[in-house]
C-alpha cells in the first residue's frame, strides 16, 4: 500500500529537522518559546490522561460535524444535480457561507445556540460543508460528454444515469473534498472551543497559552496536528477501498 | 424497404444570437444491410447528422425514419447502436461489465439479444480480456469492446462516429477488417463517419461526400467492389479510381489549385 522507499526521504527530512531543533535548544540557541522535542514528547506522555480528557470532546465535535457536513453536502449536491435551476442559488449560498471567516461568525452562533455542544458541532459542520459540496457537485458533472451521449443512446432513465454514471464519476471528487474537509473539521472544533468551553483540546491550548506553559502548548499543537493528519489518512484509506481503478482515480484526484 | 431514411434533414445552431446553418436540407437512405460512409471536412455537419439519426440531437427540420420508426422510438426500442470516436468505456467496469451495460439498463423487459455479451466479446476478438479494466487495454482493444457494447442489443442500425480516428494507421486497417468481418456476421445496417478517403472507399457500399459551410451532400459514390473486401483490394486500379472520384468530389475545382 505505502511505498516505503517513497516515504523514506520525507521521513528522514522530518527526523533531521526534529534533531536540529533538539540540538539548537540544548545548545541554548533558541528563545524560551521553543521547547525541545524530547521535553515535549515527555510532557505528551506524562500529560496523556489530561490530554485525552480534553481531546475526547474535540474528536466528537469534529467527527460529528464532518459526518453531518458529508450528509448535507451529498443531499444538496444531488439536489443541485437533479434540479439544475437551483444549482446556481445553492452554490451562491455555499460561497457566501464559505467566505464568512469562521472566527467572525462563531460569536453569532454562540448567541444563538449558547455555549453548547450543538453550537460547536454546527461550527465544525459549516466549515466542512462547502469543500465537500463543491467537490461532489463538480464530480457529478464530470462524466465525459460522450458517456452522457451513450446513456442517451441507451435510453437510460434519469435514475440509471445518476446511479450508473454520475455517482461513480463523482466518487474520486468526493474524496478530494473529504481530504480537504477532514483537517478543517478539527480546525472548526478548535475554533468552537476557543469561544468558550469546559473541556476540549482548544481549551487545553488556551489554558496553556494564558499561563505561558510553552511545553504543554506544544504538546497540544502536536496532538492537533496528529489528529488532523489522522483524519486525512483515514479518508485516504477509505478512498483506496472505494475507488478501485487507477486510471479512473487519475481523473479526479 | 429502406432501413434508414433521411429526408430533407437540416440543422441550425444559434451562435452568438445568430442562427447558423450547420447542415442544409439533406436526404439519403440506406437499404437493409448496406454500409454507408459519410466523409467531409471538419464542420460539414457529419457528426451532427449522425447524432440526429441517433436522437441525441433534434433536427431543425426534416424527417428521419429507422426501420419505419421515428428516431425517438427507435432509440427507446434500442434499434440504434452507437460507437463514439472515444471508446467511452466506464473505467471502473471490466470489459464484460461494460459490454453488459446496455442489458443492465434495458433490464429484464428489454429485447432478447441475438448474441450474449460473452459471444460478442469473442466476436470482436477480446476473449481472455473479459475481466480486464479499460485502462489495461490498448486504444484499439478498447474500441473493440465499444463495438461489442454497441451490438449487444442487436440494433437495426449501427452508427459509427470516426470509430478508429484516434488509432494509428496500421491498427486502423486491422480494425476496419475486423469491423467488416463482424458486420458480415451480424448484417447490421451501418453508417460510418470518417475523415479518411481510403477508409470510406474500403468499407462502404456507398460514400456520401459532404462539403462544409453549410454542410451538404455534394456527391454519392457507389463502391461496387466485391465483398468480402481484402486489403489487397487497396492496390487495384479500381480502388485507386474510386479514391480519385471521392477526392475530386471532396475538393472539386480546388483540386487543381491545391496542386499548384
Amino acid at each position: 500500500m505505502i511505498d516505503i522507499r517513497r516515504a523514506l526521504l520525507p521521513a528522514s527530512v522530518f527526523a533531521g529537522v526534529i534533531a536540529l531543533v533538539e540540538a539548537a535548544v540544548r545548545l541554548d540557541l533558541t528563545p524560551a518559546t521553543i521547547a525541545a522535542p524530547s521535553v515535549v514528547a515527555a510532557a505528551l506522555i506524562r500529560q496523556w490522561p489530561l490530554l485525552w480528557y480534553h481531546l475526547e470532546p474535540t474528536l466528537l465535535i469534529a467527527v460529528t460535524g464532518f459526518v453531518m457536513a458529508l450528509a448535507i453536502s451529498l443531499a444538496a449536491a444531488a439536489l443541485a444535480y437533479v434540479f439544475k435551476p437551483i444549482e446556481a442559488s445553492l452554490t451562491m449560498v455555499g460561497t457566501v457561507l464559505d467566505s464568512i471567516p469562521m472566527i467572525a461568525i462563531a460569536p453569532v452562533l454562540v448567541i444563538w445556540m449558547g455555549l453548547s455542544l450543538p453550537m460547536r458541532i454546527t461550527i465544525a459542520t459549516i466549515i466542512c460543508l462547502f469543500p465537500i459540496f463543491v467537490a461532489v457537485l463538480q464530480g457529478l458533472k464530470s462524466a465525459p460528454g460522450t458517456a452522457e451521449e451513450l446513456f442517451t443512446n441507451l435510453a437510460a432513465t434519469p435514475l440509471q444515469r445518476f446511479r450508473l454514471l454520475a455517482v461513480p464519476y463523482a466518487l474520486p471528487y468526493l474524496f478530494v473534498g473529504l481530504k480537504i474537509a477532514a483537517p478543517l473539521a478539527i480546525l472548526g472544533a478548535l475554533i468552537a472551543e476557543w469561544t468558550g468551553a469546559e473541556r476540549g483540546l482548544g481549551v487545553y491550548m488556551l489554558n496553556a497559552m494564558f499561563s505561558l506553559r510553552v511545553i504543554e502548548l506544544w504538546a497540544g499543537v502536536l496532538v492537533a496536528c496528529a489528529v488532523s493528519a489522522g483524519g486525512f489518512m483515514i479518508v485516504s484509506l477509505f478512498e483506496k477501498l472505494a475507488v478501485v481503478d487507477n486510471g479512473h482515480r487519475g481523473a479526479g484526484a | 424497404m429502406e432501413q434508414l431514411s433521411v429526408r430533407d434533414v437540416s440543422k441550425r445552431f444559434a451562435i452568438d444570437g445568430r442562427s447558423v446553418e450547420v447542415l442544409s436540407p439533406t436526404s439519403f437512405s440506406l437499404a437493409p444491410g448496406e454500409f454507408g460512409a459519410l466523409i467531409g471536412p471538419s464542420g460539414c455537419g457529419k457528426s451532427t447528422l449522425l447524432r440526429m439519426i441517433a436522437d441525441i440531437l433534434p433536427p431543425s427540420d426534416g424527417s428521419i425514419l429507422i426501420g419505419g420508426h421515428e428516431p425517438a422510438r427507435a432509440r427507446r426500442e434500442h434499434e440504434i447502436g452507437f460507437v463514439f470516436q472515444d471508446p467511452t468505456l466506464l473505467p471502473w467496469r471490466s470489459v464484460l461489465d461494460n459490454v453488459r451495460l446496455p442489458l443492465e439498463i434495458v433490464g429484464k423487459g428489454g429485447p432478447v439479444s441475438g448474441a450474449t455479451p460473452e459471444e460478442l466479446i469473442q466476436l470482436v476478438g477480446l476473449s481472455g480480456f473479459e475481466h480486464a479494466r479499460p485502462s489495461q487495454l490498448s486504444g484499439g482493444m478498447q474500441q473493440r469492446a465499444a463495438i461489442a457494447r454497441a451490438l449487444v442489443l442487436s440494433p437495426q442500425v449501427l452508427l459509427l462516429d470516426e470509430p478508429f480516428g484516434a488509432l494509428d494507421e496500421i491498427t486502423r486497417h486491422r480494425m476496419n477488417m475486423e469491423l467488416l468481418r463482424i458486420r458480415a456476421e451480424t448484417h447490421t445496417t451501418s453508417l460510418m463517419v470518417t475523415h479518411s478517403i481510403q477508409e470510406a472507399v474500403f468499407m462502404a457500399d456507398r460514400v456520401f461526400v459532404l462539403a462544409a459551410r453549410p454542410g451538404r451532400i455534394v456527391d454519392v459514390v457507389e463502391i461496387d467492389m466485391e465483398r468480402p473486401r481484402k486489403l489487397s483490394h487497396m492496390n487495384t486500379p479500381e480502388f485507386a479510381h474510386l479514391v480519385e472520384r471521392v477526392r475530386t468530389a471532396l475538393f472539386g475545382d480546388a483540386l487543381g489549385m491545391l496542386d499548384e
